[in-house]
Order: C-alpha cells, then sequence, then structure tokens
C-alpha cells in the first residue's frame, strides 16, 4: 500500500511543478511577476525495527523566488530616476526656447539697437524712427512670446502635478485594498499570495515612479507607506488622500496637501521628494521660477534704463522725451488670509541692484519685515514700513498683525512690458540744451556739446561750511559746482532731484565737512547728526531750470561766471518781487543761490535818482549812470526809467523807483543795488548780475560746468569778455546726441550691480538653462542606468528564464513519469499478489 | 549571473535604442550643420556664442554707419571744394580790382560780378543732403542756415555737431556748423585794428599788422604820431587810454616794422607832418565770409574821387584780401579735417572687415560642426547599431523550447 501512496505523492508533486513552472512560462512577460518554485521535502518516514522508511514527498509550499533588499533599492532608484527624468524633460522645453537662435531673445535685441543706431545716424528721418518702433514692437513681443512659452510650462507643470496627485490617490487605494486582501488569503490559507505581493510590489513601483516613498512591513504582511519627511500615505488599509490647492500667497501656484476633513493641509515642496511629483516640483523651484524672473529682470532692465535716458532727451516736437517702454511694475499678491483693506505698494529705485528672486513682506505686529526669499535673508524695522532691499522700496499703510504679501518684482515683467510711444515724432534723438562760442570771442576757447545729467548719477555733496557746499562727480571725482548757498531748511537740487537735509526731525545745517553721497535713491551720508530727507524727483526727472539758457562768462583768461541769458524774474536768475528789495543779482542756479551774489533784504537808505533825463547821478554812496531813455517822475515818489540802460557802481542805491523793461547791469565788484518790488503790470527788467569772486578756470585742466541739470566743458585758452551761451536745443531735429547715448545702453553694464549688459544677462539666463539642463541630462542617464542594474539584479532572481522553465518542464515531467511508474510497478507487485492465490 | 527571459530581450532593444539615439544626434548635426541644436549640449560656447553674435552684429551695424559717414562726409568735401575754388575767384578779382589802371566803371563792374558770387556763395553754403536737410545748420537740420542781409548774410543755425558711432569707443564728427566754417573767420589779425587819422594829408598807408607776443598785448588805445620837421619824418607813440607817452622821436623809414606791446604793423609812403594813425582792440574779431565780399563790395562800388577815397579803397582791398585769405584757411582747414576723417573712416573700416572675419570665425567655432568627424562619427554609430541589430537577432533565436 505504502508504496502506492509514496508514488502518488510523487505524482502530486510533480504535477504542482508542472502547473508552477506552467503559471512561470505564461507568467515571463508579467510586469512585476516573481518566478515561483515549488518548495518540496521529504514526508515523514515511518520507523521499524530495520531503519526509517520513506514514505515520499511533501509540497509544503509555493513560493515566489524574492529578495526584498534588491526590490527596495530597485524602488529608491525608480523614484530618483522619474524624479530627474520629468525634470528634465521639462527644462528640456525650456532649453529649447531660450537657444533657439531665431526665436530667443538676442536677435530681437540687436534689431532693437540696430533701429537705435539708425536713428543715430538719421535722427530726422521719418522711416529710421518708424524703424526703431518697429523693431522695439518686435522686442517686445518676443518677450511676450517668451514669458508666454514660460506660462506655458508653468500651466503644465500645475496640471501634471494635480494629475500625479490624482494617480498618488488611486494607487493607494489599490495598495491598501492588497493589503487587506494578502491578509485576508494569507489568515486563511497559512501561504504566502505570491501573486498579490506581486500585485502590491508592482503598485509600490509605479507608485514610486510618482513620489519617493519609505516603506515599512508590518507582522500581519501589510505595508505601511510614508512620502515626504514621514507622512502617512497608506496605513494598513488606512489610505491618506492628497489633493492639489492654489497656494495662498500666490494663487498661479499649485500646491499639494493633505484632506484632513473638508480642509488641505499643506505639504511644504521641499518635503515632497522624489518621483515626477518631486520632479515637477523641484523644477518649479529651482528654476522656472528664477528663468522667469530672469528673463523679467531683462525687460524690467531695459525699460526703466532706457527710459531714463530717453526722458533726458528731446524729441522732434521740441519737448522733453516721455518713456519709450511702459515699465512693468512689481507684482504684489496679498495673502488670501490678509483684511482686504490692508496694502503696500512697491517700486523699483534701483534696477542695477535687483535679483531674481521673489520676496516676502510681513508684519508681525511689532516689526516689519522684507525678506528675499532665495536665502531668507531680511530688512527689518520695528518703527516704519519703509523698506528696501535688493533695489525694490516698500511702503505700506496700516497693517494688521501677522498679514503678509509677496512681492514679485520681475515675475510679470517680461508679460508687461509694452511700448509707450507710438508717434515716431515721440522719439527723443536729441539733447535739450545745445551750446555756443560767442562769434565776438577773441580767446580760443571751445565750449563742449553738453549734456543732460541723469538722475541715476551719483555725486558727492560736501559741505565747506555749515552755509555752502560743493558738488562732486562719485563716479570720475570731477567737480561739477562750487561754493553753493545753503540755508537750513532749504532745497538742494542737482541732476532732477531735490531733497532736504534733516537731523531726523526737521531741517538742520551740515557741519563743516560733511558729506552726502546722492543718485535719486538717497546712498549715505558721513554726518553724525544731519541726514538726507525726502526726496522728490522732479517731472520729467530733470532739473527744473534745464531749460533757462545761461552764459558762461570769462572775467579774465583765469575766471568766468555764469549769468542767464534772460535774467528777469522768471530766468535763472530772479527779482525777488517783496517788499524787501529785490535779490540783487542773485543767479539762482539750481534754486540756490551762487555765492558771491548778495541778497539785499531792507531799504535802508533812501534817496532820489536825480533830476530828470539821461546823464550820471550820484544817489547815497553809489553811482548810477543812465544812458539814453528817459526819466519820469522825478523829485520824489515814483520814477520811471524807461527804454534806458542804468549802471550802478559802488555803494548802494535804493529808492521808491519803477524800472520798466530796462537793461540793468550790476557789477558787484564794487556796488549793489536794491530795487523795490515791481510795480503791477511792470514789464520785467532784464538784469545781469556779476559775482564778487569767480569761479577759477585753468586751461590745463579745465573743470567741469554743471549747472541747472546739464554739464558742459570749456576748454582752450578763452580770454577775458568772452563768453559761451547754454540754450534750448530749439528746432534741433538733426540733433542724435540722444540716440548716441542711447545705443551705447546696448553694451552698458546697467544691470547685476552694473556687472552685466542685456545681452549678457540673457546669456547668463541661456547658460544657466543649458547647464542645468546638461546636468540633468547627465545625471539622468547616469541614474537610469543605475536603475537598470537594478532591474536586472532583480531579475537575475526573480525573473523568469524560459529556457530554465523548459529545463523544470523536462525535470517534471520525467518525474511525473517515473512516479507514474512506480505506481505500476506497486500495481504490478499486488498483481503478483494476487497471481500467487490463482 | 542568472539571467531572465526579459532581461536578456531588453539589454538587447536598449542598446539598438542607444545607438539610434546617437545616429539621431549625429544625423541632426549634420543636416543643420550645427553643433548644437539646444544650449545645453555645450552651454559655455551657447552663451560665448550670443554674446559673440552680439559682437558681431554691433560691428555690421558700425560698418554701417561708416559708410552712411563717408557718404555725408564726402558731400561736404564736394560743397567746400566748390566754396573754396569760389574764394580763389573772389581773391583774384581782388589783385585785379588793385591795378591802377582801372575805373570806377570797371570796378562797378566787379562789383557786380562779385554780387553774383555771393548769391552763388550763400547757396552753396544752404546745400542739402540727399534726404533734404541742411548740411551746415548744425543741429536745425530743417533750418535754411543762411539768409542774405544788406550786410552780408545771417545764420539762423547753431553750432552743433552731429557725431556718429563708427566704432566701439570712436565717435566722427559727421557734420560741421555754418557758423564755424562761414562766420568764426579771424578779421584780420582779430585782435587789434589799425585806422588812419581822418585829417592826414600825407600819402602813408598803415598795415592791418599782427600780434608778435600775446602775452605782452594790454588791450588799450594807442596813437602814433608823425612830425615832419626840416626834411627828417620822426614818429612818437602814445598809449591813449593811460595817456602816457611810449616812446618819442623815432625816425621813421618807409616800410619798417613798428611795434610796441606785444603789436606789429608797418606804415608805407610819406606821412605830412601831423599826421596821426590809431591802433585800437577789435570790437569785431571774427568776420563772416558774407560780410568780407559784402564790404570789398561795397568798397569797388564807390568811386573814387578824392584821394582820401583812393587810400579807403587801397584799404578796403587789403582788408579784403587778408580775410578772404582768413576764409580761405578756414574752409581749406575744414576741409583737411573732413579728409582726415575720411581716411580715420577707411582705417576703422579694414579693422571692422578683420574684426568680422574673426567673429565670424569664432562663431563658426563655436556653433559649426566638423563635417569630418560628424560623418566619420555617423558611420561608426551606423556600424555599431548594424553590430547590436544583428546581435538581437542572434540571441532572440537562441531558446531550448526550439529542441523540444
Amino acid at each position: 500500500m505504502s508504496m502506492i501512496s509514496t508514488g502518488l505523492t510523487g505524482l502530486n508533486a510533480a504535477q504542482m511543478g508542472l502547473l508552477t513552472t506552467s503559471h512561470n512560462i505564461t507568467n515571463a512577460n508579467t510586469p512585476g511577476y516573481s518566478r515561483q518554485q515549488v518548495i518540496q521535502a521529504s514526508a515523514l518516514s515511518q520507523g521499524t525495527g530495520s531503519g526509517f522508511i520513506g514514505q515520499g514527498v511533501n509540497v509544503s509550499s509555493v513560493r515566489r523566488v524574492y529578495d526584498e533588499l534588491l526590490v527596495r533599492q530597485g524602488l529608491q532608484a525608480q523614484t530618483q530616476s522619474s524624479q530627474l527624468d520629468s525634470y528634465y524633460a521639462q527644462i528640456g522645453m525650456l532649453d529649447n526656447v531660450l537657444g533657439d537662435s531665431g526665436s530667443g531673445l538676442s536677435p530681437a535685441l540687436q534689431g532693437f539697437f540696430s533701429g537705435v543706431q539708425n536713428v543715430a545716424t538719421n535722427p530726422e528721418s521719418v522711416p529710421s524712427r518708424q524703424g526703431l518702433l518697429s523693431s522695439a514692437q518686435t522686442l517686445v513681443s518676443r518677450f511676450h512670446d517668451l514669458d508666454q512659452r514660460f506660462s506655458e510650462v508653468r500651466d503644465d507643470v500645475n496640471s501634471q502635478i494635480s494629475s500625479s496627485i490624482n494617480e498618488i490617490n488611486t494607487l493607494a487605494q489599490e495598495i491598501a485594498n492588497l493589503n487587506s486582501n494578502i491578509g485576508l488569503a494569507e489568515g486563511i490559507y497559512g501561504q504566502p499570495a505570491n501573486d498579490l505581493l506581486d500585485q502590491r510590489d508592482a503598485l509600490l513601483l509605479r507608485l514610486n515612479k510618482e513620489i519617493g516613498t519609505s516603506v515599512v512591513k508590518q507582522d500581519d504582511g501589510t505595508l505601511n507607506i510614508f512620502i515626504g519627511t514621514g507622512q502617512a500615505l497608506v496605513v494598513g488599509t488606512q489610505v491618506m488622500t492628497l489633493a492639489t490647492t492654489t497656494s495662498s500667497d500666490d494663487p498661479a501656484r499649485t500646491l499639494v496637501g493633505y484632506v484632513i476633513g473638508n480642509r488641505t493641509a499643506l505639504i511644504p515642496d521641499s518635503n515632497l521628494q522624489g518621483g515626477k511629483l518631486g520632479g515637477y516640483l523641484a523644477f518649479r523651484s529651482n528654476t522656472l521660477d528664477d528663468a522667469q524672473n530672469s528673463l523679467g529682470r531683462i525687460a524690467i532692465g531695459l525699460a526703466q534704463t532706457f527710459n531714463d535716458q530717453h526722458r533726458l532727451g528731446q524729441d522732434l516736437n521740441g519737448v522733453l522725451g516721455g518713456n519709450f517702454f511702459n515699465a512693468p511694475v512689481p507684482n504684489i499678491i496679498a495673502n488670501t488670509g490678509n483684511n482686504p483693506a490692508s496694502s503696500i505698494s512697491a517700486s523699483i529705485s534701483s534696477v542695477s541692484a535687483l535679483t531674481t528672486s521673489d520676496y516676502k513682506f510681513s508684519y508681525d505686529g511689532t516689526s516689519y519685515t522684507l525678506t528675499r526669499l532665495s536665502d531668507n535673508v531680511s530688512a527689518i524695522s520695528t518703527t516704519s514700513p519703509l523698506l528696501t532691499l535688493d533695489g525694490i522700496s516698500i511702503t505700506a499703510a496700516t497693517l494688521n498683525a501677522n498679514e503678509s504679501f509677496i512681492i514679485q518684482p520681475t515675475r510679470n515683467a517680461a508679460r508687461d512690458i509694452s511700448l509707450a510711444i507710438s508717434d515716431t515724432e515721440k522719439i527723443a534723438a536729441a539733447a535739450p540744451i545745445r551750446t555756443s562760442a560767442s562769434l565776438a570771442n577773441t580767446g580760443t576757447g571751445l565750449i563742449s556739446a553738453g549734456s543732460v545729467n541723469s538722475f541715476n548719477d551719483k555725486v558727492v555733496i560736501t559741505f565747506t561750511s555749515p552755509t555752502a557746499f560743493d558738488v562732486v562727480d562719485s563716479t570720475t571725482g570731477a567737480t561739477l559746482a562750487t561754493n553753493m548757498v545753503y540755508a537750513s531748511g532749504g532745497n538742494i537740487s542737482f541732476n532732477g532731484w531735490t531733497m532736504q537735509i534733516t537731523d531726523g526731525v526737521g531741517p538742520t545745517s551740515p557741519a563743516m565737512g560733511d558729506t552726502f553721497t546722492v543718485d535719486h535713491t538717497l546712498i549715505s551720508t558721513t554726518s553724525s547728526t544731519a541726514t538726507i530727507g525726502g526726496m522728490t524727483l522732479s517731472s520729467p526727472p530733470v532739473d527744473a531750470f534745464l531749460s533757462n539758457g545761461v552764459k558762461v562768462v570769462f572775467d579774465s583768461a583765469a575766471a568766468f561766471h555764469l549769468e542767464g541769458t534772460t535774467n528777469n524774474v522768471t530766468g535763472v536768475s530772479s527779482i525777488a518781487t517783496s517788499a524787501a528789495g529785490i535779490a540783487a543779482a542773485a543767479l539762482l542756479v539750481n534754486g540756490a543761490n551762487t555765492a558771491g551774489f548778495t541778497v539785499v533784504t531792507a531799504n535802508t537808505v533812501t534817496s532820489t535818482i536825480g533830476t530828470g533825463g539821461a546823464g550820471a547821478y550820484t544817489s547815497t554812496g553809489a553811482k548810477i549812470t543812465i544812458s539814453g531813455g528817459t526819466i519820469a517822475g522825478v523829485g520824489g515818489g515814483t520814477i520811471t526809467v524807461s527804454g534806458a540802460t542804468v549802471t550802478v557802481e559802488g555803494g548802494s542805491y535804493a529808492g521808491s523807483t519803477t524800472f520798466k523793461g530796462i537793461d540793468i547791469t550790476i557789477d558787484e565788484l564794487t556796488g549793489v543795488i536794491s530795487i523795490p518790488a515791481a510795480a503791477a503790470g511792470a514789464t520785467a527788467s532784464t538784469f545781469h548780475g556779476r559775482p564778487a569772486t569767480g569761479i577759477a578756470y585753468s586751461s590745463a585742466t579745465p573743470s567741469l560746468i554743471s549747472v541747472n541739470g546739464w554739464t558742459t566743458q570749456v576748454t582752450g585758452a578763452p580770454l577775458a569778455g568772452d563768453t559761451f551761451t547754454v540754450t534750448t536745443n530749439t528746432g534741433g531735429i538733426g540733433d542724435n546726441r540722444n540716440a548716441l547715448l542711447l545705443g551705447g545702453l546696448q553694451t552698458q553694464n546697467t544691470l547685476s550691480g552694473g556687472t552685466a549688459s542685456y545681452q549678457s544677462t540673457y546669456g547668463q539666463l541661456v547658460s544657466q538653462i543649458g547647464n542645468k539642463t546638461r546636468e540633468l541630462e547627465a545625471t539622468s542617464k547616469a541614474q537610469a542606468s543605475m536603475l537598470v542594474q537594478f532591474q536586472q539584479a532583480q531579475q537575475s532572481v526573480s525573473g523568469v528564464n524560459l529556457d530554465e522553465e523548459a529545463a523544470n518542464l523536462l525535470r517534471y515531467q520525467q518525474a511525473y513519469q517515473a512516479c507514474g511508474k512506480v505506481l505500476q510497478l506497486a500495481s504490478t507487485l499486488f498483481d503478483t499478489l494476487l497471481n500467487l492465490g490463482r | 549571473m542568472r539571467l531572465s527571459t526579459n532581461t536578456i530581450y531588453e539589454q538587447s532593444v536598449n542598446a539598438i535604442l542607444l545607438q539610434q539615439e546617437s545616429v539621431q544626434k549625429t544625423q541632426q548635426q549634420v543636416a543643420t550643420g550645427k553643433r548644437m541644436q539646444t544650449p545645453a549640449d555645450d552651454p559655455i560656447a551657447a552663451a560665448r556664442a550670443l554674446n559673440v553674435a552680439q559682437a558681431a552684429s554691433i560691428n555690421t551695424q558700425y560698418d554701417e554707419n561708416r559708410n552712411n559717414a563717408k557718404t555725408s562726409l564726402a558731400l561736404s568735401d564736394t560743397i567746400l571744394s566748390s566754396i573754396s575754388t569760389l574764394i580763389q575767384d573772389v581773391r583774384t578779382d581782388v589783385v585785379s580790382a588793385g591795378n591802377g589802371a582801372l575805373n570806377n566803371s570797371d570796378r562797378t563792374s566787379l562789383a557786380n560780378t562779385l554780387r553774383g558770387r555771393l548769391e552763388e556763395l550763400v547757396g552753396l553754403t544752404n546745400a542739402t543732403d540727399s534726404s533734404g536737410n541742411y548740411l551746415f545748420s548744425g543741429y536745425q537740420g530743417a533750418t535754411k542756415p543762411f539768409s542774405q542781409t544788406l550786410t552780408g548774410a545771417q545764420y539762423y543755425g547753431d553750432q552743433g555737431q552731429r557725431l556718429i558711432q563708427v566704432a566701439s569707443s570712436r565717435q566722427i564728427a559727421l557734420s560741421d556748423s555754418g557758423t564755424d566754417i562761414f562766420e568764426r573767420i579771424k578779421n584780420g589779425n582779430g585782435v587789434f585794428v589799425t585806422a588812419i587819422g581822418a585829417a592826414n594829408n600825407g600819402s602813408a598807408v598803415i598795415s592791418s599788422g599782427l600780434v608778435a607776443d600775446p602775452a605782452s598785448l594790454t588791450g588799450q588805445d594807442y596813437r602814433i604820431d608823425f612830425t615832419v620837421a626840416a626834411g627828417v619824418t620822426t614818429y612818437s607813440v602814445v598809449n591813449t587810454t593811460t595817456s602816457t607817452t611810449l616812446s618819442s622821436n623815432n625816425p621813421y623809414t618807409s616800410g619798417s616794422t613798428i611795434s610796441f606791446d606785444g603789436l606789429q604793423f608797418d606804415i608805407q609812403g610819406a606821412p605830412s607832418n601831423g599826421d596821426t594813425f590809431t591802433v585800437a582792440p577789435t570790437t569785431e574779431p571774427n568776420r563772416s565770409l558774407f560780410t568780407t565780399i559784402n564790404d570789398l563790395i561795397d568798397t569797388l562800388a564807390t568811386p573814387v574821387i578824392t584821394s582820401a577815397n583812393l587810400s579807403n579803397l587801397a584799404a578796403g582791398l587789403s582788408t579784403a584780401l587778408l580775410n578772404l585769405d582768413n576764409g580761405l584757411d578756414r574752409v581749406l582747414n575744414t576741409q583737411s579735417s573732413i579728409g582726415t576723417r575720411l581716411q580715420e573712416l577707411d582705417s576703422l573700416q579694414s579693422t571692422g572687415v578683420d574684426l568680422n572675419l574673426q567673429y565670424q570665425q569664432n562663431l563658426s567655432q563655436l556653433q559649426d560642426v566638423d563635417y569630418t568627424k560628424a560623418i566619420s562619427d555617423l558611420t561608426r554609430q551606423q556600424t555599431y547599431l548594424e553590430a547590436a541589430q544583428k546581435a538581437f537577432h542572434t540571441v532572440s533565436g537562441l531558446s531550448l523550447f526550439n529542441y523540444l
């Protein structure tokens, strides 16, 4: 009997072996399938006095050939590889957009500046000007196109994040289901549920393609799955659902969070590593934001610097240039938790200081903080919401505690830049001033063409006494103005800005030796007591006196003075019309009195001018010469001098005299005149002043002359009496000075703190993206081959080899046949016994 | 190592895919002629190529600017050549007008000829370029620079000079202001004027003189008083501003140089006793070419009747001659300055051509594919691909099931 049963066990075992082998062969191509083996052992032998007699074979289990360590390593490699692949795929799109020699920014930028050069060559030509406007429009469109591509990539990333989250949720649910099924199946049979386990491993692999996980196996065979820094995704049969939501700081940003009840608890991007999702998030925060900001920075930099220069020029109609581009403004996003009434305003005070980072402005109830998000460097103030960092100035009205704003100074700039002018006449190719040398000059002095000061030019104001200061160009060190008169509380104007000196509360006078370094952004001071008060920029940002004609008159070969060409009440010089007396020859330069001119403040002497007619008259201490003209109303009372030239020498003159439309020359070397207020309706008198001490001139080192917002230089050897004139450039349609300066911006280093031009900033962006793409290409390839190695290692253990299975088929077939023989033999033996009785 | 059947297939397929990718990449390089398909292929070269391309584009722009400048300058040069010929013609007329054989009507007809020349000169100075903009009006291209007046011509332009960028650090003047060429012309010596006393009886004339020593100039008025006693002519020099006598009883020789306080001139002819000459600082250091010719016309049109008329004619002609020479100098100076500029443009242009070649070479090195290498790569990669395919074919045919 036992031989039959022994043979039968073998027959069964061989059958199981054949079944398992067939299962292996049929599943050779099933993803995640691990080959299965029949585990057989000899059955318990029967002990007899003669020894233990074997009872056949037992199939103890069918198990899969499986190496947990190799599978785990494969999962890790897979999640890394998926992250790098998705990062690489996304950045590849940017790389293609930027590098295209036809559609990149470079050709448009070059075309634009060619347009500027053509206007410089033919400033009066309408076709040239139209060409510039067209190439400017092309440039602006190119910015828009590139930004559009970036935005498409951003939208794509957002939707990929959403679909990735859906996939993760589905997979998590399926894994939880399998956890439950496996527990159930293994509980019933006490045997490993091989195919369910393989299915779960396959799902786990797919999950790892989406996001990096860590897996903890439980005693009951279920798997707990965690993502990020330990956030549970699957615990036994429980699933935590993930969801996407828009950022409260930035509605254009899709974020990931847990669904808890009816709200979503955010998971920081940096906590979601690995898989496609990790790749998208890393691409967005490490590359896309920075790249779009870089492009925006070029747009904003170009718009602002070009505008700044353009506004210093004069257009075909003879008026000061306006903005050429509409400069983009910083994007401010209020946190959705803020009170809707709270707001801040942000402006760009210095484009060269701009970075590619975004910023956060927050108020915690006591202090205001402006943080650069790229490296969390902050500017903090507890007193005032006025904060400046990296050329961005923030001001805020009343804020509530714990309110915050995200400031994106450059994010949308490439989208928002546009052309501000469409009229060819509005291109400011000319400079608003021109210079000339009098034909009556006897010396060989020449005057330079002159240029308009920019409010971006940095100057150092040094106080030589509490009431006088010098102005020096901070870059070249050239002296621009000396002995400017300062009165406490008065305005200091230069280069198109006006500021006050304060002690933090009210007006003050600085001490001798104090210096203030200023451009329109108020830079620094060495004074221990005084600071720079509020600064205002003229609109347009040029000196208010820019259009006033000024004469440079040489008193000797070594000294000159400045005077207005039309020194009347509206001119550069001004006659005060108060009853206190005229500001005698007060030549207002940049709104401040120049040294050497005296303001007579009171009528101290009363006298009469004479008895009538042309001639020389002597009043108290003064000699007055009237040549030509008539004098009416003599002998006290109001005297009217008309059509005459009045010269006052020595002493002073005062009287209730009305001068109408006359030419008065005052030589302050010898005399001061004070004249009461002009009667109502009086014609403004022309009034020439001359200071007691002129400005020293040396032909060896001719210094710059900078007043009224322009700068020029006289060179050569002028002689006494030589005059040079600076006036408005009326009719200067053939002038191209401003166009030349605009053209020069192409190669000027205006961005990144004055280290990069527009083109090189773009080049940086291209090489940055190119390098990162190249790096990702290499690392993703390396990771992929690593993944292949792990897969091969795993396959070498668990994969089905058909040749091997063919051999197994033969093996089990032979075993089956052999066992059959055993049965046959047993039967024959039995027959032998039966035949014995016949 | 144990291999699974899947691994065997995957490995073969991966090998084929890898080879296909490199074949495709090389093929693209050959097709486009570009080494880099995207910046990622060589990020540093890509960024450099952008910068070199900008430099090349700027260089091309400068070349265009230089050609424009050459056209404009050549036009100005042509006009100025005509003007200098005109001045030389007028000068010849002045010399011939000094011929004593001419009578009043000859001089009148000469004056009429010169009126025509003056109009021609005004016409020439109002020349325009091909787009109708005036050449000599400074910044005011649409403003006609000169318009004839009773005393010469009035200038309506300004002293602006248009520059053009012709190299990265060089701007060259494209135009010259009319006032600088035709008006800023030294009047006589430009510092002082000499005059014959109104009551002189002698035939002596005084030259317009020159500045011998600019440092000694005083800017004061002087008078030369002649005394003829016993056939001996002497003179004294008086500073009339300070009323001091500088020297007296100087012996007089006709034509010899008289100099004091940095001034230098001579007196020719025979002065009578009591004749005076005055020397005073000029009130008109510059005189325009138009005024000079206009004055010349007036001088020639004035009939010579008295001996004073004759002295005035002589004085007028000599002033005109001097001022015409000064004017010619000015025009020729401008022409030579234009010539220098044209020369500089030529040399800049040849530099520009060299630079362009350099940029193109540089760009080509950075961007272009090396065809020899690319094609040999392509052939090699094709061989690899074929080998991989063959290997796949061979391996896939190996199966134990074939023998069952």
